[in-house]
């Protein structure tokens, strides 16, 4: 992983694909063994592929989009899956198109390109999404 | 990384494997042997205590050995994956399927690490191995009070007692 800078502590109250969704108080996981646990949208598949992290995003009212260029008016995150086929990250576009991430327990990130993370830990980048840009913490409340 | 532990702990397992192995084999003896076999015998028993002493036997983990490697584990399985967020891939870590395996051993020294604030994701491995699961819905995703409601299961069912509670670290100042 190469050209990023670290923008947060770490903390282990929230998980990158919380952090996509704009929520910084919850951990999201789904967990097959200690069900009630981690929070995972109700509308959203459960398991591990990459289909049900699309899912997650699907149920907060994004659509798969064709790349990562900034959209005037969208919101986007990346999704990335590993070699095994697991998800294994989301990042976030911000405002000036550049990505941010948070890594796993760890800290905040941010980085110039979604490929920035791409490698060995988190695979590649799967899917783009996209939603029209509506109140920034809106996806705290519905979590 | 993980690497050089596992190798130690297969060697133990293998020399141990061979230590049962070789135990197993002097239980086939006969009664009516000649001299000549008893000598060998005698020779075989003294390679065989040779064995003993040179392969760690079979032996009962005891308590500090459990917390010993209850630490080494969980900071092996702490470097190797706190860049994940998918907690099934944390969950395969090898460490972390090792703690599983502990089973109720490791139970307390994981609700040690809550109650010092350590908020790692040991819930799968709590009901891997208490088949218990104390997270109600509301807490769900709210690490802090998942981690609280496993302390006051723990505390309700006896994992967590006086002896430990001085390892909390607001025990200074309250109460």
């Amino acid at each position: 992983m190469m050209g990023y800078i670290v923008t947060s502590q770490q903390d282990r109250r929230y998980n990158c694909v919380a952090h996509a969704a704009n929520d910084y108080t919850h951990k999201w996981a789904f967990v097959p063994v200690a069900w009630p646990g981690y929070y995972w949208p109700s509308e959203a598949i459960k398991g591990d592929g990459i289909e049900v992290l699309v899912s997650v995003f699907e149920a907060l009212g994004y659509e798969i989009c064709a790349g990562d260029h900034l959209e005037d008016g969208y919101q986007k995150v990346a999704l990335y899956v590993d070699q095994q086929g697991y998800w294994s990250h989301a990042a976030r576009q911000e405002e000036d198109g550049s990505w941010s991430s948070k890594l796993g327990d760890l800290e905040d990130i941010r980085h110039r390109t979604p490929h920035a993370l791409s490698g060995p830990d988190y695979g590649q980048v799967m899917y783009y999404m996209r939603r029209a840009k509506r109140g920034s913490h809106e996806t705290t409340e519905e979590a | 990384m993980a690497g050089p532990f596992i190798g130690e702990w297969i060697e133990h397992q293998t020399l141990t494997y061979l230590y049962r192995y070789e135990f197993d084999q002097s239980d086939d003896t006969t009664t009516d042997q000649t001299a000549s076999e008893e000598q060998d015998r005698d020779d075989s028993a003294l390679q065989k205590a040779e064995i003993k002493r040179s392969v760690t036997p079979p032996r009962k983990i005891r308590p500090l050995d459990l917390r010993v490697q209850f630490n080494r584990l969980a900071e092996i399985w702490k470097r190797d994956t706190a860049h994940l967020s998918n907690i099934t891939r944390r969950a395969m870590h090898p460490a972390y399927q090792r703690i599983i395996g502990m089973g109720s051993g490791a139970v307390p020294l994981i609700l040690e690490e809550f109650r010092k604030g350590q908020l790692d994701d040991w819930f799968w491995a709590l009901s891997a191995i208490t088949g218990e699961n104390p997270i109600t819905a509301d807490l769900a995703g709210n690490v802090e009070g998942m981690a609280e409601a496993w302390l006051r299961w723990g505390r309700a069912t006896g994992y967590l007692n006086d002896s430990t509670e001085h390892l909390r670290p607001d025990s200074q100042t309250s109460e």
